[in-house]
């Protein structure tokens, strides 16, 4: 089984033991590569929205929070040991923006609200109600396409992805899961990956002009992809 | 190396063999449809995960990453700064020390100075 599998605060993905892919990131940025930083954000920068909206409801204020918080790594990331994974360390400096923020306005928060949620449970985020009934519906339109998606993926890309996306498990453990070699659960989950981001494109960001308002996306049904049994 | 969307999914998920992970990052820096690409598949990692939805991760990417230009300008004055006050601290610690000293080395001095000869005593004799 994975080292990493103990208990890491929720939105923290467990990470491997051992050189780590971010330290050949982080190594290429410390030698002055902007672009390789770019490739961290890219790459957390969902996570992080997520852990800063998890304290903070202003949508405008959880996207400044988490701008601060890319500018406080990289600041601070000649100073990053390695000691803990990449993401640990982003997290930390993400809750202290968000607390930051509110201590600055008098509140204080405590940790243990940001650790209460998640789970083995698969389940969609909740609608936020401080948010605008336009928010809201494209929201829980976004929620429902997606999971629309995952439902409609083959039954051996939809295990993978669910094994690995929300139990956290590694592609050995899934590969004897589901006893297949590493090779094709690599390849289950990049496809059932892909596949997603097809049908979440619109919502995504990709066609912008034509997602901003509500109701003009395809449901996936219309998107008319063979199905790969 | 070519594109291989695969890879940048497994590299994401950290599951790379050690031997490739550096020709996948080499690929990543200079490939932007990649890089765009594993923007993509994060958002929908993240999303599957039960994180949030957010509409348009390339433009936030950009406007982090524009932040971080203007920080690199930033962070460049700084060092100047750093540097000046750092010499400055310095050159008035030793400006400090000399001023401490100064009465006890020019009596060293005048002292080495007239070193053997009897000074004239104050009536002239």
């Amino acid at each position: 089984m994975s080292e990493s599998q103990t208990s890491v605060p929720d939105g923290m993905e467990p990470q491997p033991v051992g050189k780590s892919h971010d330290q050949w990131v982080i190594d290429r940025v410390l030698a002055g590569d902007q672009k390789a930083f770019e490739l961290l954000v890219r790459q957390y920068q969902g996570k992080v929205l997520s852990v800063i909206a998890r304290m903070v409801d202003d949508p405008d204020k959880v996207r400044d929070l988490a701008q601060e918080t890319w500018l406080k790594a990289y600041r601070a990331l000649p100073g990053f040991r390695g000691e803990a994974a990449f993401f640990t360390w982003l997290f930390r400096i993400a809750t202290n923006t968000a607390k930051n923020h509110w201590l600055a306005k008098g509140q204080a928060i405590s940790l243990n609200e940001l650790e209460g949620e998640g789970g083995a449970e698969y389940t969609l985020p909740q609608l936020r109600d401080h948010e605008t009934p336009e928010r809201q519906l494209l929201r829980k339109e976004m929620m429902e396409n997606l999971q629309s998606a995952i439902d409609g993926l083959v039954p051996s890309m939809k295990r993978a992805i669910l094994l690995r996306d929300v139990q956290g498990l590694s592609y050995e453990e899934i590969a004897v899961l589901l006893d297949c070699p590493i090779g094709t659960v690599r390849s289950r989950i990049f496809r059932g990956r892909q596949e997603i981001v097809q049908r979440m494109r619109s919502y995504l960001g990709n066609q912008p002009s034509a997602r901003k308002g509500l109701g003009v996306g395809r449901h996936p049904e219309q998107n008319g992809g063979e199905k790969e049994r | 190396m070519t594109c291989n969307p695969e890879l940048v999914s497994a590299f994401l998920d950290g599951e790379l063999e050690p031997i490739i992970v550096r020709p996948v990052v080499a690929h990543l820096l200079q490939c932007d449809d990649c890089c765009q690409t594993m923007g993509w598949l994060a958002q929908v990692k993240e999303n599957i995960a039960g994180g949030l939805f957010w509409q348009d991760p390339d433009e936030m990417t950009r406007s982090i990453m524009g932040a971080i230009k203007n920080e690199k300008v930033y962070a460049g004055h700084t060092r100047l700064f750093d540097r000046l006050r750092r010499f400055g601290v310095s050159a008035a610690l030793i400006a400090a020390v000399l001023a401490e000293l100064s009465p006890a080395l020019l009596a060293e001095m005048d002292q080495g100075l007239t070193g053997g000869m009897d000074r004239p005593s104050s009536d002239g004799r």
